[in-house]
């Protein structure tokens, strides 16, 4: 009994030195990129087509205050409910004392300056990514933007979720930044799958939360509501009938072929999409044109 | 003269279509109205994209369609909660109704207000489509389900 007891144990603390090793947050390499000044006009390109507004701004924010990235969003799912942090260059209460380094580490490997897993609901999955030229930008473009002193809630999550070091698990199950229609055209596959991050509304996700990446932009369940999120491939009834020049168009414009509009979540996407320069819009659509046709979900 | 008479066969057609398309039940008449917009758009867009020559009368004609289908949706959003499995509207129209009737009385006044000076060319459309299609974006973010 005594003997079994000892095996118990060896194995308990055996199980959890794995954990604790296997979690581990897992840094950047500490490139000399990182200590480059950014060019803020091509960062405001990625800030667009990372949308990085739409969660950050404070809900419902008009004109100018579009830019005041004082975060407050909440964000329900499933695991409770998140909200958004201050991402404005307010040194105290956002992130104003971050280098770019800091940055690529929290888009590129979801790990906050301390060393700490961030929750998903960053959607790092399709950050991992981006080039390290493109976080420098984009941080020297979010440097530009007006500094705010807010400090928000924490995150609402219940108990088991609470613990962040278990996401370490996740990130070994989901994290991968390799290419995931590895021959599709590449400024498209780039933006869609990289910084424009599509994948994390548009594909289904297993029951733990990761992409399941063989039903790509096949359409999901909507995250924050009722009805779904659609199927954007070529066998989508109808999305899929739609030419590369109509997906673009209603990237610019925010018009479908039938002249309805966009809705949801989709407007806000629009918002960023239609500041893009035309040739972004361009290799998105030929992007999707490209990609596996999906059937419809029934 | 043979262009003006067809304008104003089609404009009536599409006042006509406006007022009297749609069934009995409210979210029918909704749906409806929404077509005539939407059909409206696709009208302006062809000229916006050179897809069709740019005639003012078209314009004025599908203006005035534009606004009687825009009265029509807007009465035709009962006062307690009309949620139906056939209907994208959403319950968050009924928990907000102030801020629902204001955007849609917006749809309303942005179309009286074009109607009043509208576009003199092709080229004026485009801007006219983004400030109609922005009202129209800015309830269907909220209050209308997505679907596939």
């Amino acid at each position: 009994m005594r003997r079994w007891l000892k095996i118990g144990a060896a194995a308990a603390i055996l199980a959890a030195v794995a954990f604790w090793i296997l979690t581990a947050p897992n840094t950047l390499d500490d490139d000399p990129i990182y200590a480059t000044t950014g060019d803020a006009v091509a960062g405001e390109r990625m800030f667009r087509i990372a949308g990085c507004g739409a969660c950050h701004m404070a809900k419902g924010a008009t004109g100018d205050d579009r830019l005041r990235l004082v975060g407050g969003q909440e964000f329900a799912s499933p695991f409770g409910t998140f909200i958004a942090p201050n991402i404005s260059p307010d040194p105290e209460t956002g992130i104003g004392g971050w280098s770019s380094y800091d940055l690529a580490n929290a888009l590129l490997r979801g790990v906050s300056p301390e060393g700490a897993h961030y929750y998903p609901v960053l959607p790092y999955g399709s950050y991992a990514r981006m080039q390290p030229r493109d976080v420098v930008d984009l941080k020297a473009f979010l440097d530009t933007l007006p500094a705010v002193v807010q400090t928000n809630p924490d995150h609402d999550l219940p108990l088991p979720f609470r613990l962040r070091r278990g996401l370490g698990l996740w990130k070994l199950l989901f994290m991968d930044d390799s290419p995931v229609i590895a021959d599709a055209p590449e400024a498209g596959r780039y933006l869609v799958e990289g910084p424009g991050h599509c994948a994390e509304c548009h594909t289904p996700r297993n029951i733990i939360g990761g992409l399941d990446t063989s039903r790509w932009m096949a359409g999901a369940p909507n995250p924050s509501g009722t009805g779904r999120i659609p199927n954007i491939t070529p066998g989508a009834p109808d999305v899929g009938q739609w030419s590369a020049a109509d997906l673009a168009y209603y990237f610019e414009t925010g018009f479908t072929p039938d002249f309805d509009t966009a809705g949801g979540e989709m407007v806000e996407v629009i918002s960023s999409l239609s500041a893009l320069p035309a040739a972004d819009r361009a290799a998105i659509a030929e992007y999707l044109k490209f990609i596996p046709a999906q059937a419809p979900t029934e | 003269m043979k262009f003006s008479l067809i304008s104003s066969t089609v404009a009536a057609s599409l006042v006509a279509g406006a007022l009297f398309a749609g069934g009995h039940l409210a979210y029918e008449q909704r749906q409806a109205a929404m077509k005539t917009l939407g059909g409206s758009m696709k009208t302006l867009g062809g000229m916006a994209q050179g897809a069709a020559p740019f005639d003012a009368a078209i314009v004025a004609a599908t203006l005035a369609a534009m606004q009687a289908a825009a009265e029509t949706a807007q009465g035709a959003f009962p006062a307690e909660p009309d949620l139906d499995p056939e209907s994208k509207a959403l319950a968050a129209i009924w928990e907000n109704r102030a801020d629902f009737d204001a955007r849609q009385l917006a749809l309303v006044d942005i179309i009286v207000a074009t109607a009043a000076n509208p576009p003199a060319d092709a080229a004026a459309i485009g801007p006219m489509m983004q400030q109609i299609g922005g009202t129209c974006q800015s309830c269907h973010e909220n209050y209308r389900m997505p679907d596939q």
